[in-house]
This record gives C-alpha cells, sequence and structure tokens, in this order.
C-alpha cells in the first residue's frame, strides 16, 4: 500500500530501547546530583560541563534512534494495508521538528501508526490507548522545561537562576518517564506489527 | 497528500453536522467487495457528495488524507449518479497566514522596530499548507477524472 515495503523493525527497536535507556540512566543521575549537591551543581559545577555533553549525546542520539524505528514502523503499517494515515512516513517524522505543529502532531502520527498496527485494514475506529497520551505529555513537559531553562541561561538573567535549576530538574525527571512510557509505546506498537496474525492476514 | 479508491457499499453514515456547502461525518464505514469494512472518520464531505452518501449506497468512492484532515471527495453509484468536490478552504487559510502574518511582521520591524518569530513561524507555514493542500485537491481531481465514464458492475444476485 502507497508503495511502503514492510520491513522488520525489531533491530532498531532494540537499539532504541538501549538508547533510551541509557539516557534515562544520565537523566537519573542528573536529578540524583541535584537532590543531593544543589541544583547548581550540573549548571557551575566542575563536571558541569562534561555532563551536559554526555547529557547531549544521550538525548539526541536516543531521539534520533528512536525516530528512525519510527520511520521504519510508520511505513510498515502502510505496507501492512493501512491507508488513509496522514502524508508519508517521512513527514511522520518530520512533525517533531516543525515549529507550532510538534506540540500536538507526533501524538496524533504515533497514535495512528498504533491503531493501523492493531487493525490496518480498518484502523480509524480503533481506541486510542491512554498510555499515548501519558508519554506525550511527560515529553512534552520535559523539552518545554529544557527549552525554558536553556533560554534563561542564555539570556543571564541571575535573578532566575532558582527557577532555571528547578526547570532542569523537572525536565531531567519527566524525561525519564517519558522515555520509559516512550519505550513501553514503542513495544506495543512493536508488538502488533509482528504478529503473526498480522503477518498472515496481509503478506499472505 | 494521498488519495485512494474503494468499491462497496455504505453500511453507516454518521453525520455531525450540516454548513451550507459541505458536511463533517463522525463516520462512514463501507463494506468492501471483498467483504471486509473500513471506516472514514471525521471526515470532511462537500455537499454534492454527501447527498449520495446513504446506506445501502452501492459505489466507487474517491477518499483523500490532507495533512490531518480526511474525506470523501466524489462517489460514482451503481444507480449512475455521480458528484465531485473538495473544499478550498484550508487553502485559502494558508494564503491568508501568509498575508496576515508578513503584515504583522512589517508591523513589528517598522513601527515596534523588534519582530515576533511567532508571526514569522505561522506566515512561513503558511506556504507549505497552501501547496499541499492545493497538491491533495488537484490529486483527487486527477484521480476522480481519470475514471469518467467508469461504473460500478451491479451488485451480484
Amino acid at each position: 500500500m502507497e508503495g511502503q515495503v514492510y520491513r522488520d523493525a525489531s533491530p532498531l527497536a532494540a537499539m532504541a530501547r538501549w538508547a533510551l535507556l541509557a539516557d534515562s540512566l544520565v537523566c537519573a543521575a542528573a536529578v540524583a546530583i541535584a537532590l543531593t549537591q544543589g541544583p547548581f551543581a550540573l549548571t557551575f559545577g566542575d563536571f558541569a560541563t562534561i555532563f551536559s555533553i554526555v547529557q547531549l549525546l544521550t538525548g539526541v542520539g536516543s531521539l534520533i534512534l528512536f525516530l528512525f524505528w519510527f520511520y521504519r514502523a510508520n511505513a510498515n503499517v502502510r505496507a501492512m494495508g493501512a491507508d488513509g494515515l496522514m502524508g508519508s512516513p517521512g513527514l511522520s517524522v518530520a512533525w517533531f521538528f516543525i515549529p507550532i505543529a510538534f506540540l500536538f502532531m507526533p501524538f496524533v502520527v504515533m497514535r495512528d501508526t498504533w491503531k493501523a498496527s492493531a487493525a490496518p485494514r480498518d484502523w480509524q475506529v480503533q481506541p486510542t490507548n491512554p498510555l499515548l497520551g501519558f508519554w506525550w505529555a511527560a515529553f512534552l513537559v520535559s523539552h518545554i522545561a529544557a527549552t525554558v531553562a536553556l533560554r534563561i541561561s542564555l539570556s543571564e538573567d541571575y535573578d532566575m537562576l532558582d527557577a532555571l535549576g528547578v526547570l532542569f530538574l523537572i525536565s531531567d525527571a519527566t524525561a525519564i518517564v517519558a522515555n520509559l512510557l516512550g519505550i513501553a509505546v514503542m513495544q506495543k506498537i512493536q508488538g502488533l506489527q509482528v504478529s503473526p496474525v498480522h503477518l498472515s492476514e496481509h503478506f499472505r | 497528500m494521498a488519495t485512494s479508491t474503494i468499491d462497496g457499499t455504505i453500511e453507516e453514515a454518521v453525520i455531525k453536522r450540516r454548513r451550507s456547502a459541505g458536511s463533517f461525518y463522525e463516520r462512514v464505514k463501507f463494506r468492501l467487495d471483498d467483504g471486509s469494512t473500513k471506516t472514514w472518520t471525521k471526515a470532511h464531505v462537500m455537499n454534492p457528495v454527501a447527498d449520495l452518501l446513504t446506506p445501502g449506497m452501492r459505489g466507487r468512492f474517491y477518499l483523500y488524507t490532507a495533512i490531518d484532515h480526511r474525506g470523501i471527495s466524489g462517489v460514482r453509484t451503481e444507480d449512475g449518479r455521480e458528484a465531485f468536490g473538495v473544499s478550498k478552504v484550508n487553502e485559502n487559510v494558508g494564503i491568508f497566514m501568509v498575508v496576515t502574518m508578513t503584515l504583522i511582521t512589517v508591523f513589528y520591524v517598522t513601527v515596534l522596530e523588534k519582530i515576533s518569530f511567532l508571526y514569522v513561524i505561522l506566515g512561513i507555514l503558511g506556504v507549505p499548507m497552501f501547496f499541499l493542500y492545493r497538491q491533495n485537491r488537484l490529486d483527487a481531481e486527477k484521480a476522480y477524472e481519470s475514471d469518467a465514464g467508469f461504473r460500478p458492475a451491479p451488485r451480484a444476485a
């Protein structure tokens, strides 16, 4: 359907899962340091720079791998016979980077991918799993808190230092939740896509 | 964006609201000729097409998806009736966004001597919005016209 070919996304899912777990560990370390040594330990402390680089690498790396998996998962549901999905697999990933639209469209395309994985031929009437809403809420809170904190730090507004520490703490704590829920979402979708029931129904 | 055609029979057409030009359907459920079902939810349909979407109606249905909008652009029924229509509202919204956000940005820069990235981004987003919806409409027209003269085969007894 729509020119897409089904390819097993399990290897990508495994890599994305490990990357998300690694990022969660780094975020957990950030939360632990902030709670034990104060909120500015990772902003002005001795190893603030190196920790920021590690956090950036795990954060960006896990997002990239997650999006690679999502591209493949979205392409697979089209190959399984789902039509009426928005745009293309590329656009489904691009929504994560389009200003304003990134607030809600990634949730919509992830929801549709889940539904279409469950019932490719008649996916629009499938129920929405609440796990998706929790994942997207945590993802948004984490990224919005990090963005606001970054803007404050770039503005060098020293009156906002207290808020800066709290925002980074919120961002790290919710990133852990978002990553773990993201893994759960990924595994649920992956489980639906490799189901022998679907394979026998759509590829015979 | 994406257009598709299906051959089947309408089992259910639940309308949400009807306006002067078009209607929004909560869902339209089709029974395909191969026996499976397909449901099109939250679909926009122009009224000439909507008038033919009644339960039991058999024919070929032309569907589209554009960004986050779905709709039914055309229908050719078993009894020889046909209708086509795609709304231009979203194309016009795209143009409106570009024009108004450009004017607001010019006002900001010249009078307030600063820039609002929100308005700049909204103005820029209007451009792909216009072209994507326009392309969708043209694709839907092309799909419908390529079937000109088609009439669904009578239902098997």
